[in-house]
């Protein structure tokens, strides 16, 4: 076997090596998303629910109190109080309402990571794949264009990246535009 | 009259969050899970206006509203984007394909509400 055959042959099980060790953090990673994400799903479903809840309790506490503001039956200043406490609560409920959208922005960022992994594993295989090609002769010719063999092989597959479709850094209410 | 809103998207949170908001504001809200579902909802029922992400799976915000003003009876409804793409090229092809407005997430209920009562009263 020649030198040139034998470095190839080497390089060959190195690429190797590197594609199943990366392919194993892949799936790993990609595993770890997936269950981020349905964390995520739960807790997000199990808040809503809550809110809603509290929300209709309020809702009952607050017929209540304008029952007996109109009945005089709470001094002005107690009137003051609750219209104070009402106003505050309508704020707050307004930006829990805004923050619990953050869920939806999160699962497609994450639903793009986890795209990304996958595509990852897929050139993993391939390059796995592509390793361990060995229809090739010790001249340098035969190498070269087995190389360049393999890299059109590995380019052709390259999937486009898209675009990502979140680009909020805060959750500050987003801009609104009618045509 | 009771005003009705369409509204479209695949997150379950964000729909509870869009039908909390404007039921308390006393429009009915009908939901949809996706472009395909969104256009079988608006075959069922009369609308005043439909609310729309853009990124769903089956059909998406853009293919649906190019489907739904081919509809005679959507020809004038009108149609806002609330989606989470904030691009100028974005909004053009949103306008291109028939809106009317569009929303980037996330959205303040209170001037959801104003941006529908502005819209359909």
């Amino acid at each position: 076997m020649t030198q040139a055959k034998l470095k190839i042959e080497k390089m060959s099980s190195l690429l190797s090596t590197v594609a199943a060790q990366s392919e194993r953090h892949l799936i790993e990673a990609e595993a770890d998303l997936r269950q981020t994400t349905f964390l995520l799903n739960t807790a997000i479903e199990n808040l809503g629910a809550s809110f809603e809840t509290i929300h209709q309790v309020v809702a009952k506490q607050q017929h209540v109190l304008d029952y007996l503001i109109s009945c005089d039956s709470v001094t002005e200043g107690v009137v003051l109080d609750i219209s104070l406490a009402k106003q505050k609560m309508s704020e707050e409920i307004n930006q829990m309402m805004t923050d619990l959208q953050f869920q939806d922005m999160t699962s497609q960022l994450i639903n793009r990571a986890i795209n990304h992994l996958v595509e990852l594993k897929s050139l993993m295989v391939l390059l796995a794949a592509s390793s361990k090609r060995t229809e090739f002769n010790s001249t340098d010719q035969s190498i070269q264009e087995l190389f360049n063999e393999m890299h059109a092989d590995i380019c052709a597959k390259l999937p486009a990246i898209s675009d990502k479709s979140v680009n909020q850094l805060s959750m500050s209410p987003g801009e609104i535009s009618l045509f | 009259m009771q005003k009705t809103i369409l509204a479209v998207d695949d997150s379950k949170s964000l729909r509870q969050m869009v039908a909390f908001s404007l039921k308390a504001a006393g429009y009915q809200v009908i939901l949809a899970v996706d472009g395909q579902d969104g256009l079988d909802k608006a075959h069922q029922h009369v609308v005043d206006l439909v609310l729309t992400d853009q990124n769903m799976p089956v059909m998406d915000g853009f293919t649906m509203i190019q489907k739904l003003r081919q509809m005679d009876s959507y020809k004038n409804v009108p149609i806002l984007f609330l989606t989470t793409e904030s691009s100028d090229e974005m909004k053009l092809q949103g306008k291109a394909a028939g809106a009317n407005g569009w929303l980037v997430k996330p959205f303040d209920p209170e001037r959801l509400v104003t941006v529908v009562q502005k819209v359909i009263g």
